[in-house]
């Protein structure tokens, strides 16, 4: 196991450290790049959203702006003086509806296609924060009846091994779902490469790669984003974190997604609704204590969401007597992830590292050892397990 | 007219010492005169507010604590954490820092009523309004990791701990944009916590009370869905609940009577929608309505 030097830790627990005098420096740049250069995104100081209403017959009409930009409008929120110093964001680029290109999300690098420039779009330097709000598709999942995982051994046209016995409440055995490629979907307009469809299980997305990260992601070493949000339908479904969202991470340090579960027999499956709040309950985490940790402010923005967005759990329910709800139909979870090198710094990254880490690309992610991951269910997943083994 | 509640609400209304930019805390808001940890007396036939305070919460915020204003937040700050109520809203907001020791601390119970019981027994001690309390329920924290090399076959599964929400019923009507929920660990202190528990007028909880009678007749529910100007709606379910802003919303409060549709498209074919109509069917929409890009349209690139 790699570990980091004393120097890095020293610098971490710094930064950790309320009043650390490398701190009090920062709160100063702050109030001085407020003030003078309010206009003028900063280094590792920016946030992107892309987001769309409307697709273009590539899925029907949603709510994503309002999401996007209720994250976007808070963590920015500008404000000349502060009381505790805090980290500075600073407008990104904003792309809406038919703005949204697929080229945008991919990595040059790793496709290989020149088109594709999330290094200019939503994998900049430049910006510390990113947050896509789109469709996706929920082709991973079967009505194949399981009780344990081993049963789950015949994986349908475009869905491969392994396969995993996914079950949630009233428990008694699951469905299998299976690795499958995962998708960001947008309006397909003139500007798509790729159709407005994005798979960002293949490899043709990598955020976060920066000079500081090195290029162990095969990314290059041009990106800037520390901590990315994605939410899209069936965004990753348990237990394939590294499978289906593993080749996303090439630097960055936390990337929030919504994980629906459970599956039933009339082939619906559990999925991501609208939540327009869901980026404005986040930010708000930020607004209130910087020092807070940026993977719980996404894993706990769920319980501030209405229980009545999203139906019951388990998925065709008609009561929330089991669960379910708060931005999610049936039974799922916001999951924050975090890679890096060994497990210490994936785990510190994932719980321990607040909103201060997030403009320092020296803290990014050396490597792709260890994933770690905080989620919370929006019902009892401790009683009810959402793989069976 | 659709009976709802609207009042302006700009970024700093009720707290002019805010403008100021900072202000260590001496009371000076409007919002901060009010009493602590305790509902305030509503309307007749409205429902009363509760906001969270600084006085009751248990969130373990250490010590020493420093109060002061900024964001348009009232907050105290400990060594631990920081408890935040929104002087606009009246939302409160407790959040801990990443590395709080209180954060190591086991969970209070690994089973889920036992959690549920000392978080409604916490909320209704501190001032909570009992009669709009129509039950609770868990959300859980996990969190695991797995080596690459082991993938999917080898990630581990922890439970962390349980967060309990405050399900809100006022007449019988599910308020759904209202929430009290907070996490408990083993010394019976706070980790996380949130309260935003505004006041409902009684035009609105009566417009409510009629909406919810009226639709409990399958036949005029039927009725009342084929009037509606949206199409598409098909078999989706529908229920009667209030809506109103969010907690993050400090701009107009706005609160209704509404019909909720949850609209899934066909199995793989993207996610689901929530539409509101009020009692008239007119459909309303509680997330501002979006703006463009904020750039002149994208040329292509090279």
């Amino acid at each position: 196991m790699r570990t980091r030097g004393l120097a890095d830790v020293l610098r971490r627990r710094g930064l950790r450290a309320r009043g650390a005098p490398a701190r009090r420096l920062h709160s100063l740049w702050s109030l001085l790049a407020t003030l003078l250069l309010n206009s003028r995104p900063a280094a590792g100081q920016g946030v992107t959203v892309e987001a769309a209403d409307h697709y273009n017959g590539n899925g029907p009409d949603i709510i994503c702006i309002a999401e996007a930009d209720g994250f976007r409008d808070w963590v920015q929120f500008q404000f000349p003086f502060f009381f505790f110093p805090h980290p500075h964001f600073v407008s990104g680029l904003r792309w809406v509806e038919n703005d949204v290109w697929d080229t945008d999300l991919m990595d040059p690098q790793r496709t290989g296609n020149g088109r594709d420039d999330d290094t200019h779009e939503f994998d900049r330097p430049s910006d510390s924060m990113t947050y896509f709000c789109g469709h996706g598709t929920c082709n991973d999942y079967t009505t194949q009846r399981c009780t344990t995982s081993t049963q789950c051994n015949r994986p349908q046209p475009g869905q491969q091994l392994p396969g995993s016995c996914v079950s949630a409440p009233p428990g008694g055995g699951g469905f299998c779902a299976y690795n499958t490629p995962r998708l960001m979907i947008m309006a397909n307009t003139p500007n798509s490469r790729n159709g407005g469809i994005v798979n960002y299980s293949n490899g043709s997305v990598a955020w976060g790669e920066s000079v500081t990260a090195g290029g162990w992601g095969g990314a290059g070493t041009n990106g800037g984003v520390n901590f990315a949000i994605l939410s899209n339908s069936c965004g990753l479904r348990p237990p394939f974190f590294w499978e289906e969202a593993g080749a996303l991470l090439a630097g960055v340090h936390v990337l929030g997604m919504i994980m629906p579960v459970d599956i039933n027999s009339s082939g619906q499956s559990a999925d991501d609704v609208d939540a327009p709040a869901r980026g404005a309950m986040v930010a708000f985490s930020y607004l209130v204590n910087s020092s807070g940790s940026v993977g719980l402010a996404w894993a706990h923005s769920l319980n501030s969401l209405p229980q009545n967005d999203g139906s019951g759990c388990p998925i065709g329910s008609s009561s929330y007597a089991l669960g379910g709800g708060h931005g999610i139909s049936g039974c799922g979870a916001q999951v924050a992830i975090s890679v890096d090198a060994d497990e210490g710094s994936a785990e510190w990254h994932n719980g321990t590292e607040s909103w201060w880490g997030l403009a320092d690309d020296s803290l990014d992610a050396r490597g792709a050892g260890w994933l770690a991951w905080f989620a919370t269910c929006n019902y009892d997943c401790n009683r009810f397990v959402w793989r069976l083994p | 007219m659709t009976p709802e509640t609207t009042w302006s609400r700009s970024r700093w209304a009720g707290c002019p010492a805010a403008s100021l930019a900072v202000m260590l805390f001496a009371g000076g808001c409007a919002h901060h005169a009010q009493q602590p940890g305790t509902p305030m007396p509503g309307e007749a036939g409205g429902a009363s507010e509760y906001r969270h305070s600084a006085a009751v919460t248990r969130l373990a915020l250490g010590r020493p604590a420093v109060h002061a204003s900024e964001f348009g937040f009232t907050k105290v700050a400990g060594a631990q954490g920081v408890f935040a109520v929104d002087d606009v809203t009246g939302a409160a907001w407790g959040v801990m820092n990443a590395d709080a020791p209180a954060l190591k601390v086991p969970a209070f119970s690994n089973v889920a009523g036992e959690h549920t019981e000392i978080a409604m027994r916490y909320f209704l001690e501190a001032g909570l309004p009992k009669d709009q309390v129509g039950g609770a329920h868990v959300t859980t924290l996990m969190r695991g990791g797995g080596a690459k090399a082991a993938g999917a076959s080898g990630m581990q599964v922890q439970f962390v701990g349980y967060s309990t929400v405050l399900e809100r019923v006022v007449a019988g009507v599910p308020v759904a944009d209202s929430f009290a929920w907070a996490s408990f660990n083993q010394k019976k202190e706070t980790t996380a916590e949130a309260v935003y528990w505004p006041a409902i007028t009684a035009a609105v909880v009566a417009d409510a009370r009629e909406l919810w009678a009226k639709l409990s007749d399958p036949e005029r529910e039927k009725a009342f869905r084929a009037s509606l100007k949206v199409q598409g709606l098909g078999d989706s379910p529908g229920k009667v609940v209030i809506r109103h802003s969010n907690a993050t919303d400090r701009g107009r409060f706005v609160a209704f009577a509404s019909y909720d549709v949850l609209v899934t498209p066909p199995p793989g074919k993207g996610r689901g929608r929530i539409l509101h109509f009020d009692s008239r069917g007119e459909e309303r929409f509680l997330a501002p309505a979006p703006v463009a890009s904020k750039r002149a349209p994208r040329s292509e690139k090279d």
